[in-house]
This record gives structure tokens, sequence and C-alpha cells, in this order.
């Protein structure tokens, strides 16, 4: 008799319930016909006899009830009575359905929808082996923005001779020209060191992946030649799976490489949430593999089994110093740089997450908050439908039915509401998902984030119902059955019924101030980010990406006067491009920038020194660098405070002259004037001093809150690096998209191999830069309205039931002469007192909690007083709106029919 | 009729895993069954009969098959499991011990205490 053995032979029932009833049925057929018999045996009648059986066993229905209870089925019988009667009643009253339908399912869709966007972002570990023990080595203190490791030859020293990882790779994630059967297009993709798959344990599902001997040779690769891996995601797009893509030869910008495999689905490098379609050997990379002081890569490593974290670190650290010390960067004077740290790498890289955990948190906070005053409001309708149908449950009490018994159907009819809830709620999730997924892909970096309803999801949004069932049909039902049988056909206790009620309005009139103070905020934040003058003009500014196939250079260069005419061969052809380009009608000016341009976050840092005494507090410090042509400050708008602009003079054999921004002139300057000064740049290929002709006014380059930094512009043809790729601007009249065709053809024509990408208007830049706070402020403001919708009906709910509750004593008042404003004020009275309660708790809190989101705040402090008597007046008029309707109601109430009601 | 009892609670499952030990029967059998084992002595409410035959069934003491009657008739016949029996056996153990006592507190005497 074990509870299993119950189970099944329950289970064993209810799966054939119709052959059950019908052996049922048979079965005392049987026994009366046969008890008929016998009867008959002994003298009687056959109607008699028919009688005499029918007698003795009594109601055949009601055994058979007893028989279905022996078995456990009536149970089972009964929830399926709760449940079409629940059903039933959800029909009866529509408006109460679709109320708490919406309540319900808009808080659980968004809970869910924001749900798998965390767990994508911030919980899942990444598809690798025991990604516990990986980490990422990083440079820490190093103003190096985007990859922190260290130098490739600093990785080599690293990966050759440290003591505690049993494995080490390097890699970096770029913008790749792909060109598949002449085709070019731009990619996501990577150069990886050889022990890169090895280290993490990704196995191919198609061909092969990258070992060591792929990474042997500079510029060649490896036994193989220059070879290639490509995503899941790649082969399916650009080669439906044709199993006879390996060995494809395809063109990574001049490179040809075959590929050789396919990594796995759902595999995206270490950096969760973007693309990476093509993945090379580190050793085709065309600069930076030799140079010792140029910070571009990425390292991760994996802790040795035995070895802890600590003692690898120290170990690289050793390792580190003794490389800088090296190459001239002994203590002191590192340029910011102090030392290695291993950051967990389990969840991947932390771009995405960086940028986006803590949003995510807060509209997690958010949904949450919504979700609770969606479930009071649930729980306030429950409440007064509870009341309504007291005289239903104190007849039920009173001809027998137990207490457990209407609690259990009162639970059942709120579990079939949060059913029906979660299931708007599901499809209401995967609307969202869909729109926050597309919100987020349309910030400046493009984000694959592969959200779907995986098992957890589901887990979740089956817990939030769950308890949201518990929460709001429990308290109900508690309370409407303890009401007793002893008085069926009164009214009941309102009193209590009426407290909790007004308690939960106060609730959520306090919840939705939080949210609608926070909404403030972010929406302030928004406003102070779109204001911030960043330098460049907004209007009228056309960017693009070109990229030029430089031909083969027949060796690498050796000697500083082999980089400068390398490098002015070069700038010559963005020379020729720029006179090309400004050829075209309707154009005003058009500028080339390599290295960095406004708003686009490529960063390009050097260590600068300058020639004799430096006044500034900041010596032989970074600096930025972008190269630029000689209109580029009239073209983008940043305008020039002391001494000249660049000109067409300016060129490879002139005398070098450099311009700075007013941060770098007072960084290093201090006071003095920086003009006629000479700087150069240690470490890089070409070290001449460079004379500072100009000052120009700071600019924005990586995003609107990054506070300016020391910067330093070069003309092209005098370039200390080979300009391989630059971003073109472009300033016209009226719609400057209409000119690009024409600069496409000029690309076409000037610059070999040229390839645009990335056209964005500087407009749009600056609104891709705000797409975070753009959904914040967005997504909290919709909340926040949402939540005070929410309030007003449970506030409106509240007071209309008080109304009706009233009627009589309203009635009796006006009778006797009270005047409609006093009937109305009386109620408003109430709506008055319950909303400034919840107002001054909902400012106390959000006085406390919104201190938390000040990290995502930009021109506010959390404490904005605007933000909170914005918030304060919106509610306070559509609360009294909501408390006003009934009120109103209440004056018009006809006393004698008010009187005759009861 | 004067000569028959009511049953005492909880008794008729015993009768029944009782009846059914002694061979396989229908519910009417074991009826007939009983009032034949009890001389006729005991009473059963016939309605009762069946939901304790679908309890000890969902207990698995006993078990049921259906076959044909004594007069060509399809018929559930149930019959005793392992679990029945040992089930028996405990239940009759502890009605005699039950009936013994009560038996002996009934026969007391004033000189007895």
């Amino acid at each position: 008799m074990s509870l299993v053995g119950r189970v099944k032979s329950w289970f064993r029932v209810s799966s054939r319930r119709a052959d059950f009833e019908r052996e049922m049925q048979d079965e005392m057929r049987t026994h009366l016909e046969l008890y008929q018999a016998d009867l008959r045996r002994r003298g009687l009648s056959e109607g008699e006899a028919r009688r005499r059986a029918f007698a003795e066993f009594g109601s055949v229905a009601a055994r058979r009830d007893e028989c279905r209870d022996a078995v456990g089925l009536r149970l089972f019988d009964e929830l399926r009575g709760d449940v079409g009667y629940a059903v039933r009643l959800l029909r009866r009253s529509p408006a109460f359905t679709v109320v708490a339908l919406l309540s319900l399912g808009l808080g659980i869709g968004a809970n869910t929808a924001i749900f798998s966007l965390i767990d994508t972002v911030l919980v899942k570990t990444l598809p690798v082996q025991d990604p516990q023990r990986l980490f990422f080595v990083d440079n820490t203190g190093g103003r190096s923005g985007g990859s922190n490791g260290p130098p490739y030859p600093c990785f080599e020293r690293l990966r050759d001779h440290n003591r505690f990882l049993s494995g080490i790779a390097a890699f970096d994630e770029r913008l790749l020209k792909v060109s598949i059967d002449g085709v070019p297009e731009e990619v996501r993709g990577q150069y990886v060191s050889g022990s890169y798959f090895d280290l993490l344990g990704v196995r191919p599902i198609h061909g092969r992946l990258l070992t060591a001997a792929d990474d042997a040779e500079p510029g060649r690769g490896g036994p193989d030649g220059p070879v290639a891996v490509i995503s899941d995601a790649y082969w399916t797009r650009r080669f439906a799976r044709d199993p006879s893509v390996l060995g494809k030869n395809i063109q990574v910008g001049t490179e040809w490489v075959t590929i050789v495999g396919v990594a796995p689905r759902g595999f995206f490098g270490l950096q969760v949430g973007m693309p990476l379609d093509v993945t090379l050997p580190m050793m085709l990379v065309k600069q930076g593999l030799q140079s010792k002081q140029s910070w571009w890569l990425s390292v991760v490593g994996r802790v040795a089994p035995g070895a802890t974290v600590e003692q690898a670190r120290a170990d690289l650290e050793a390792l580190w110093d003794a490389y800088m010390t090296e190459v001239g960067m002994p203590r002191g004077k590192r340029g910011g740089f102090t030392g290695i740290a291993l950051v967990p790498a389990a969840k991947g890289g932390n771009e995405v997450r960086r940028a986006y955990s803590e949003p995510l948190l807060i509209v997690m906070g958010i949904v949450g908050v919504v979700l609770l005053i969606g479930c009071a409001n649930v729980a306030n309708l429950l409440l007064a439908r509870a009341t309504a149908r007291q005289n239903e449950i104190a007849v039920r009490l009173a001809i027998g039915a137990s207490r457990a018994r209407l609690i259990r159907q009162l639970l059942t009819e709120g579990i079939v509401l949060v059913s029906l809830g979660a299931g708007v709620g599901l499809l209401f999730a995967r609307w969202a998902t869909s729109f926050l997924v597309s919100v987020l892909a349309g910030s400046a970096e493009q984000v694959v984030l592969e959200s779907h309803f995986d098992l957890r999801v589901l887990g979740f949004t089956a817990g939030v119902s769950i308890a949201t069932a518990l929460l709001f049909s429990l308290a109900p039902a508690l309370r409407a059955t303890r009401v007793g049988a002893a008085k069926p056909g009164s009214v009941g206790r309102s009193t209590s019924q009426n407290r909790l009620g007004r308690a939960l309005v106060v609730v959520q009139v306090a919840l939705s101030v939080l949210l609608l103070c926070g909404a403030g905020l972010f929406v302030r934040t928004l406003h102070n980010l779109n204001a911030v003058d960043f330098g460049v003009d907004h209007d009228g500014i056309l960017t693009m990406r070109v990229e030029a196939e430089v031909p083969g250079r027949t060796g690498t260069p050796k000697t500083p006067a082999e980089f400068r005419a390398d490098h002015a061969r070069l700038g010559a052809i963005w020379r020729g491009f720029v006179e090309r380009v400004h050829q075209v009608p309707g154009l005003s000016s058009a500028a080339v920038a390599a290295g960095m341009s406004p708003l686009s976050r490529n960063i390009r840092g050097v260590r600068i020194a300058i020639d004799g005494p430096a006044p500034g507090p900041e010596k032989g410090r970074g600096i930025r660098l972008a190269h630029v042509t000689d209109r580029y400050f009239e073209t983008t708008g940043i305008r020039l405070l002391s001494g000249r602009s660049f000109t067409d003079r300016d060129q490879s054999g002139s005398l070098r002259v450099a311009i700075l921004n007013e941060t770098a002139a007072r960084a290093f300057f201090g006071t003095e004037s920086p003009l006629g000064r000479n700087v150069n740049f240690p470490g890089q290929r070409v070290e001449d001093p460079f004379e500072i002709v100009g000052v120009v006014r700071d600019a924005r380059y990586q995003d609107l809150r990054t506070p300016d930094e020391p910067m330093i512009y070069l003309p092209v043809e005098q370039a200390i690096d080979p300009i391989t790729n630059a971003f073109v601007l472009v300033r016209g009249a009226g719609d400057v998209t209409r000119l690009i065709p024409s600069i496409r053809a000029s690309v076409t024509e000037t610059i070999p191999g040229g390839f645009v990408s990335g056209i964005a208007t500087i407009e749009q830049q600056a609104g891709m830069l705000l797409a975070r706070e753009r959904m914040l402020a967005f997504l909290a403001t919709f909340f926040a309205v949402l939540a005070l919708l929410l309030a007003c009906i449970g506030l409106y709910g509240v007071m209309a039931y008080r109304v009706a509750r009233r009627t009589r004593e309203i009635g009796i008042r006006i009778a006797i002469g009270a005047r409609q404003q006093t009937v109305v004020w009386m109620m408003v009275r109430e709506t008055l007192l319950l909303v400034t309660i919840g107002a001054a708790l909902g400012t106390l809190a959000s006085l406390g909690v919104n201190r938390f989101v000040a990290a995502q705040l930009f021109g506010v402090t959390p404490r904005d007083p605007v933000a909170i008597a914005v918030a304060l007046s919106v509610l306070g008029c559509v609360t009294l709106m909501a408390g006003y309707m009934p009120a109103r109601r209440a004056s018009r109430i006809d006393p004698v029919k008010a009187l005759r009601n009861e | 009729m004067n000569d028959t009892t009511e049953l005492l609670q909880g008794t008729l499952d015993l009768l029944i895993l009782k009846a059914v030990s002694l061979g396989p029967l229908h519910g009417y059998g074991v009826l007939l069954r009983i009032e034949q084992i009890s001389q006729k002595r005991l009473l059963i409410q016939q309605g009762s009969l069946y939901p304790a035959l679908y309890r000890l069934e969902h207990q698995a003491l006993i078990t049921s098959e259906w076959g044909e009657s004594e007069n060509k008739r399809k018929a559930k016949y149930y019959r005793l499991t392992a679990a029945g029996r040992r089930r028996l056996k405990e239940e009759t153990a502890y009605w005699r011990r039950f009936s013994e006592a009560i038996g002996f507190a009934l026969e007391a005497l004033p000189e007895d205490v």
C-alpha cells in the first residue's frame, strides 16, 4: 500500500478512464441482475425483486462516486469541476478577466523576456571545456581601451615561460573584408594563436580547427599555407552548409586563405553576444606582431590543475615585469601600466556584459516591480470578488462544504487565472525578447544574442507564475472562507477586506512613484547626453570606413627612411582620394581620418615625448593619435583655437607638423603655448620630431560620456603608421546621404581594392552610441506608465467598491441634505489619503533605491528634485482622476433607490 | 432475519479478504460467500461492498480480472494478492486478540475485580 503503488493504481485508472467507468457500470449491473435472479428464485415477483434489489443496493450513482473516491479519482474530478467553474466565472466577467490577464501577462512576459536576456548575457558560461579555469590575462592600469592583453612579443614570452598555466592563447577580434567568389563583404572575425582551439577544447563539426602548426610562420601560416576556420552561422549563411566548403579559397583582405573547418554551433569566441564568422592564425596579421610596445591583443590562459590563480598571476606578472623593463619601460615609466590581472573568462569577454549587465539588472528590477503591482491588482480584484461571493461561500459552508474544499476551489481559480496569464505572458515575452534584442542590436556594436526559450527560462516563468498564484489567491481565499457559516445572507465584515485592499493600493502607488522617479532620471540622462557638445557638428556630416588593398610589399621595410617612404606612399593614396572626392558636386568639404574618427570608438594610442622643459603635470605619457587630411577640422567643425590648421603644403618632404587638442595642450604645457615646440613618439618606427603648429578644441571620439583625453593630430603624408584603412568624412548641405554613390565611385577610382563599410551620419553614430541609454529611458518610462496604469486600476477598483459598500450611508446623507460637493469630497479625501501615504513612501523608497542606478546617470543626481517633482505631479493628477470617477458616481446616488437597495 | 448482526466499522475489509482468500469471486459472489461463511449471521449493506472492493484493489490487496460467471455472464473476479494474504493474516490475528480481550472484559464478575 505504498504511495508509489497508489499513484500507479491511480494513474492506471485515470489513464483509461472510459474503460474504468464502463467496467464499473457493467459490474454493478451484473450484481443487480444476479441478485434479482436470486430473489425471484426465492419466490418474489419480477417487479418486487427488482424493487428490492435496487432499494438494498442504494443509489447506483452514489455508489459509483464512492468507488471513484476509493481509487482517488474524486479529487481529480473535483479539480476538473473547479477548473470548469473558474473558466465559466472568468468568461462571465470579461472586464475583470481582461484586466487581470493583462496585469499578469505583462508582468510575467516582461520578466521572462528580461530573464532570457540576462541568462544569455550574465549567467551562461561559454560552450568550452572547463570554462571555470579560463582567465583573461590583462594588463592593469593601461589606457589601452578595448583589448587588454600584453604586446605580442610579451605574449610569446608568457606562453613559453609560464609555470602555472596548462595553456595560453592570444586572439584579436576585428572586422575583416572577406571576398568569396569575388564578392566582398565585411564580417567580424578574429586572429588567434595556434593554441586557441586546443586551449578552449572546442571540437570542429566539420573538417578541422586551427593548430599550432598553422600558426608557425609569419605571413604564411603553416604547412597547409594560410588557412581559416569559419563559424557554423557563416557556413549556413554563406555556403548553405555545403560540405564541400573544405578546401575552398576565400580572400581576407588581399590574402588568399583556405577554409579547413567549421567551428561548432553556438561558439562565438570569447565575447558574448557578438558574431564571429572567420578565424585566422595570428601569423597572418600584417602589423604588430613584432611591435614591442603595441597593445592590441587579448590573451586568455587556463590555470593548471593544482595551481592557484594567484600563483599563476604572480608568475605571469614577473615575466611581464622583466619584459617591460627590457623594452625600455622600467618601473615608473610605464604609462600607467601597473601589472597583470587574471580576469575570469568563464562567461566570456566582458564587453557586452560590462555595457549591458547593469542596465539589464535595472530593467529586471523594474519589471519585477511591475509584476508586483500587477499581482497586487489581481489580489485586489480577487479580494473584491471573494467578498462579493461571501453569500455563496457562506451558503456552501452552511450546507456542509469543508473550508479546505472551498480554499481548494478558490486556489484553483487563482491558478487557472495565472496559467492563462502566463500564457499571455509567454506570447508577450516572445515579442518582447525579439524587441529587446533588436534594441540591443541597434547599438554601436553588432550584437547577436542567442536568446531562446530554454528550460531555465521556462522554469523561471513557471516559478514566477506559481509564486504569483500563491501570493494572490491564498490571502483572499483564506479571508473569504473565514466568514464562517454563521451568517449566510449577511454581507460579512467588510472593514478588514477594505484595510487589506487599501494597503495594497498604497503599496501600488508607492511602487509607481519609485518607477516614475527612475524613469524621470533616465529620461533626463538621455536628454543630457543628447545635449552633450561633442566638439563635432551634429548635422550634415557623413562618415564611412574605407579599406584599401595595399599591394604586397616586396620585403618588409627596415630603416626609418624606408618606413617613411612607405607611409608617405600610402598617405598619398588617401590625399589623392580626398582630392577626387572634392570634385563631387554638392559637397562642401571632405577629409580622411585614420586611427580615430569622431564617435567611431576606434582608438589609437602612442607614447609621446616632449623636447625641452614641459611645465604640464603629465610628462612622457600616452596620447591619442589620429592621422587626418588638411580639411579635417573644417569638415568636422572642430574649431581651431590657436596656431594654424593643416594645409596642402604639409607634405611628406616638408616640415613635420602636429596639432594638439586643448586637453593635451593643457596636460603637457600647462598655461604655456605649445606652438613651435617639438614632440616625438618613442618606440615607433619613425621617431622624427614633429613641430606643434596649432591647438584645436576637444572632440569626443569614443562615446559621449568618456571625458576628453589628450590627443594629437598628424597629416596623413607624414604618418607614423601605414594607413591601410581610414574613415572618410564628408560635409554637405541638405541630405548628405545622396552623396554616397559619388563617394563610392571615387573610392573605386582612386583606392586600390577600396572597400566601403559602416556608412552613417554623425547624428546616426551619436544615436547608436546612446542605444543603451535610449533603451533604459524607453523601458523605464514604458513600465512606469504601465505601473501607474495598473495602480490606477487598483485604486479605481477599491474606491468603486467603497462607494458600492457605502451606497446606503451616502443615500442617507444626501437624503438629509448633504451637497454633491460634500459627498465628492468625502470620497476624494479617502483617495487623497491613500495616494499621499503611497507617494510619501514611494519618494522615500526612491531616495534610498535610486542611488543604485547612479552609474547609469549623466548630468543628474539620483535624488534629482525635478524627476521627483514630475513623478509626483503626474502621479497626483492621474490617481486623483481614478479616484474622482467613483466619487462623482457616489454624489449622483439617488437616495430613494439607495435606501430601498438593502 | 432477527439473528443477523450489523457489521462493526472496519470489519468489512477483513471479511472481503477472507472471502476471496477461499477462491476467486465476483462482487455478488463475495456477498454470498460472506453470508455463507458467517452462517447468515452477518448482514452486509449491498451498496457498501463495491467501494470497499475498489479501495482494496487500489491498495493492491486484491486484484481483479474479467471472466465468465456460472450462468454465462461476464463478471469481474477478485482474487487475493500476496500483500492481501499478509494483510489477512495480520488482521485475523489482531481480530482474535481483540475479541478475546472484549470477551474477557465482558465476562468479568464483581468478585474478579
